[in-house]
């Protein structure tokens, strides 16, 4: 199997568009499929709901992590998704809604420790402001990755 | 004031190592010192030391699953959170426990 990296500008979408969580973690999975990170779509799902059920990943800052370790995960990858238009991660929750979402797939069998760091490191650096200044206004998917690479180093 | 933190969650992909940072950015905020141990998907890294776990004020505990090694801790005074109200606000996570500190004197 061809190795890929887990993240390129393929899988980020910055004109992401769903009314609710369930159309937009769809439409990420879609992303993740489209470019061969999935065997299966609603496999993968189907764990990402898992978790969510276990608490919500909406980090109350505008950004959801919703997260799966799945058989269904061919590569390990962090898809990035911006709305224009906001959605209610959680119908109950008075949170602000969330404008990003980073959908993180994890491989049960590929998974390497190098993998697994740049992915915590992701997660850490949605508390970093200057990043999310960028995440904002990012005008490409790839000034996008260009912002992630600059605090983070080269994406393997 | 040094304050010692073990953040932790049930996959340990994403809350684990957000709190962590949110955790060392409130304590250069407010002044204190903050060391933080994380148990995620790697297990245990940037583990607390005897000495330091020895010489913290406090241990912030936002361990959403069971913390690893929990016998380390023991007798220490502990401030127990969730990692969520870390990320959400952890300036006042801090704060309350630095308070929780003086109400004890």
């Amino acid at each position: 199997m061809r190795y890929k990296k887990i993240l390129t500008a393929n899988i980020i979408d910055l004109q992401l568009t769903a009314e609710t969580k369930r159309e937009a973690l769809e439409k990420m999975a879609n992303i993740l499929y489209r470019d061969n990170r999935l065997s299966d779509r609603a496999l993968f799902l189907e764990d990402v709901y898992k978790r969510e059920e276990l608490e919500t990943t909406d980090m109350g800052i505008g950004v959801a992590i919703p997260h799966g370790k799945s058989s269904a995960v061919l590569h390990t990858s962090v898809a990035i998704g911006r709305l224009p238009e906001p959605v209610q991660w959680n119908l109950e929750d008075t949170e602000q809604p969330v404008y990003a979402i980073f959908l993180l797939a994890v491989s049960l069998e590929n998974q390497s420790r190098v993998h697994l760091e740049l992915l915590s490191n992701i997660a850490s650096l949605l508390i970093n402001d200057s990043f999310i200044a960028d995440l904002k206004n990012a005008g490409s998917e790839v000034d996008l990755l260009e912002s992630v690479q600059k605090h983070l180093g080269e994406i393997i | 004031m040094k304050l010692i933190a073990v953040t932790s969650c049930p996959i340990g992909m994403a809350h684990t190592y957000m709190a962590s940072a949110a955790l060392k950015k409130a304590g250069e905020k407010l002044g204190v010192e903050m060391r933080v141990e994380t148990q995620g998907s790697m297990g245990i890294r940037d583990r607390l030391s005897s000495k330091e776990i020895k010489n913290a004020d406090l241990l912030i505990l936002a361990a959403d699953v069971t913390p690893l090694e929990p016998e380390r801790f023991r007798n220490k005074k502990t401030f127990k959170v969730t990692t969520s109200k870390i990320i959400r606000n952890a300036n006042k996570v801090v704060q309350e426990a630095l308070d929780s500190l003086s109400e004890e004197n």
